[in-house]
């Protein structure tokens, strides 16, 4: 049987329990944040090395302004202009963040390639992800873009090598002559 | 009358957060499979739900796609998708302590911070589905789909559609948090013709906000529970392929019947509880569930529960456990069994919460209070986290 110790002045002692349970809880929350990583930093590979060339009815297009825009849970933009054989190039993009330590904190890795030329945008390649690490298809498919600005924009298809059951789903004007 | 695969619904609440943030041309990405391409036309240009979020008075508010309305097509010819994505805003809302309660279309109590999100969605999703029930004469089907805060909205959508359109509706979820209390979940479930609640057993998600707040539907084994897993993790919330286990890996499925069933595993059962016994209890889902029903069990036996379930008056979560650390302080001067049953019930809570070393000593309406506070701030913590940036 269980007895309950009966606290006489409970009334003075009863700050006790207000302390408990802030030091408890400043105690417990920071040990929880070490023991799940909430405070840590993890790389987080949000594109490739990006590569490619922009034509138009085949024909190479110089000083074309590319962007590529990558949406995680912050935005980042970087702009580079094609050169005389319109070529144009991005370096890979890894970031330091706390979201994977939040474990389900943003999934979501949005990859956005644009163009302008004349007055409009060419979206060349956009496609969502939720891979912290290089995707072997989306780096093999990046890093030979041809895009040329007569094509129209398709929804593209490709087997994930990491995971078999599922597709990249990638919209663009871009071609590959493997696919 | 149709119904969506579990791998098109899924792959619907996994594709819906894609619309998040546009980009520099003002565009918004949605990608989708081969599969959900032929099911349904989900064009972000005609189809996409935006609302405004951030911003300090209003100013620097962005915009941000929130839920997108697909027209079916082939066999799904007469359907309607309406996929919805969580906000980080609503899991402040979920995991508040004191959370507000509010009244939904169906007149029933609900969480204050999902109604507000709702009804700022509301017009626009009003106008967009009733040119589209011009469009679309006889027999019509919408289902409504979401993951995670997407998932309680997908819920009262679901109950708007229903009343606003006498259509029918589906709703299907994805480790969704409660939607309300009681009243809630009872018209929720008689109204809505079909209802898929997939959850993993150790995701956090589905097991705030706490009682009064109860899941729909109520009645038979509506929840598909995806994964055989109990202790509570908050990497099993993830939607995606690359989550452990993610929703969208453990839905691979064509036909619901492929997958497993939930039956309530204490409902309409007592469960008393012994403090002697309390380091049986550990931070798990089927601790969770135990003790809600140790709680409910307790209340019933001392002849408080009807008097505390239909409280209507409620205007928030805090004065509804300022009530029910009332009733169990008079509960246990009432008989040594009930002091009892209720010191085991508190035993337990603190053990679920971590907090093994506190003993539980005069059962004082602050103590007792304050066990309820810590056992409810040792999950919300846990969801908190789990949520932050979504």
């Amino acid at each position: 049987m269980t007895h309950h110790r009966t606290v006489a002045s409970w009334r003075r002692l009863s700050l006790i329990p207000l302390l408990m349970a802030t030091s408890y809880f400043l105690y417990s929350s920071e040990v929880m944040a070490d023991m799940f990583g909430w405070f840590k930093r993890y790389d987080v590979h949000l594109s490739p090395e990006v590569k490619g060339r922009i034509l138009e009815d085949g024909e190479p297009i110089a000083d074309v302004d590319v962007y590529r825009e990558l949406i995680y849970a912050e935005h980042y933009m970087e702009k580079t202009v094609t050169d005389s054989e319109g070529r144009f190039s991005f370096p890979e993009k890894t970031i330091r963040s706390r979201e994977p330590g939040k474990l389900l904190g943003v999934e979501h890795i949005t990859q956005s390639i644009t163009a302008d030329h004349g007055q409009k945008t060419y979206l060349l390649w956009r496609t969502t992800s939720t891979s912290t690490t290089p995707e072997r298809v989306i780096v093999e498919k990046l890093n030979h873009m041809e895009c040329d600005l007569s094509n129209a924009e398709t929804l593209h298809h490709f087997t994930i090598a990491e995971h078999p059951n599922f597709t990249h789903n990638v919209r663009g004007i871009c071609r590959w002559q493997d696919s | 009358m149709s119904t969506l695969t579990p791998k098109i619904a899924s792959e619907l609440a996994d594709a819906v957060y894609q619309v998040r943030q546009p980009d520099r041309t003002g565009n918004y990405a949605l990608e989708i499979n081969p599969g959900l391409q032929k099911a349904f036309n989900i064009e972000p240009k005609k189809n996409l739900v935006v609302g405004e979020t951030g911003g300090f008075f209003g100013l620097y508010t962005k915009k941000s796609g929130f839920a997108v309305i697909g027209e079916g097509q082939n066999r799904f010819r007469k359907d309607t998708v309406i996929a919805v994505r969580g906000s980080k805003t609503d899991a402040d809302y979920l995991t508040n302590f004191d959370v507000g309660i509010s009244t939904a279309t169906n007149n029933q109590s609900v969480h204050s911070g999902f109604e507000e999100t709702f009804s700022s969605m509301r017009p626009i999703m009003e106008k967009k589905l009733q040119a589209r029930m011009h469009q679309l004469r006889g027999e019509h089907t919408i289902h409504c789909v979401g993951h995670s805060l997407g998932g309680a909205l997908a819920s009262l959508i679901a109950d708007w559609v229903k009343a606003r359109f006498q259509t029918q509706v589906k709703l299907y979820t994805f480790g969704a948090p409660r939607v309300g209390l009681n009243g809630y979940a009872l018209t929720n479930t008689a109204r809505i013709d079909n209802h898929y609640r997939c959850t993993h057993g150790a995701d956090p998600v589905p097991l705030v906000p706490v009682w009064p707040f109860i899941h729909a539907p109520t009645e038979g084994a509506g929840e598909y529970r995806l994964d055989g897993a109990e202790s509570i993790s908050f990497t099993a919330h993830s939607m995606g392929i690359n989550g452990t286990p993610g929703y969208r890996n453990t839905a691979m499925a064509d036909d619901w019947s492929e997958l497993k069933r939930q039956s309530k595993r204490f409902l309409n059962q007592p469960v008393r509880l012994r403090h002697e016994d309390r380091l049986q209890a550990s931070f798990t889902n089927y601790w969770s569930e135990k003790l809600n029903a140790a709680l409910i069990t307790l209340l019933k036996d001392a002849g408080y529960y009807s008097a505390l379930a239909i409280q209507n008056t409620m205007s928030s979560a805090l004065t509804f456990y300022d009530r029910l650390a009332r009733s169990l302080e008079k509960i246990a001067e009432a008989s040594t069994k009930f002091a009892e049953q209720t010191a085991g019930l508190l035993g337990h809570m603190l053990v679920f919460a971590g907090k093994a070393a506190v003993t539980v000593t005069k059962l004082t309406y602050q103590f007792i209070r304050w066990v309820f506070e810590t056992t409810i701030g040792a999950l919300n913590k846990c969801v908190k986290k789990a949520l932050e940036a979504l």
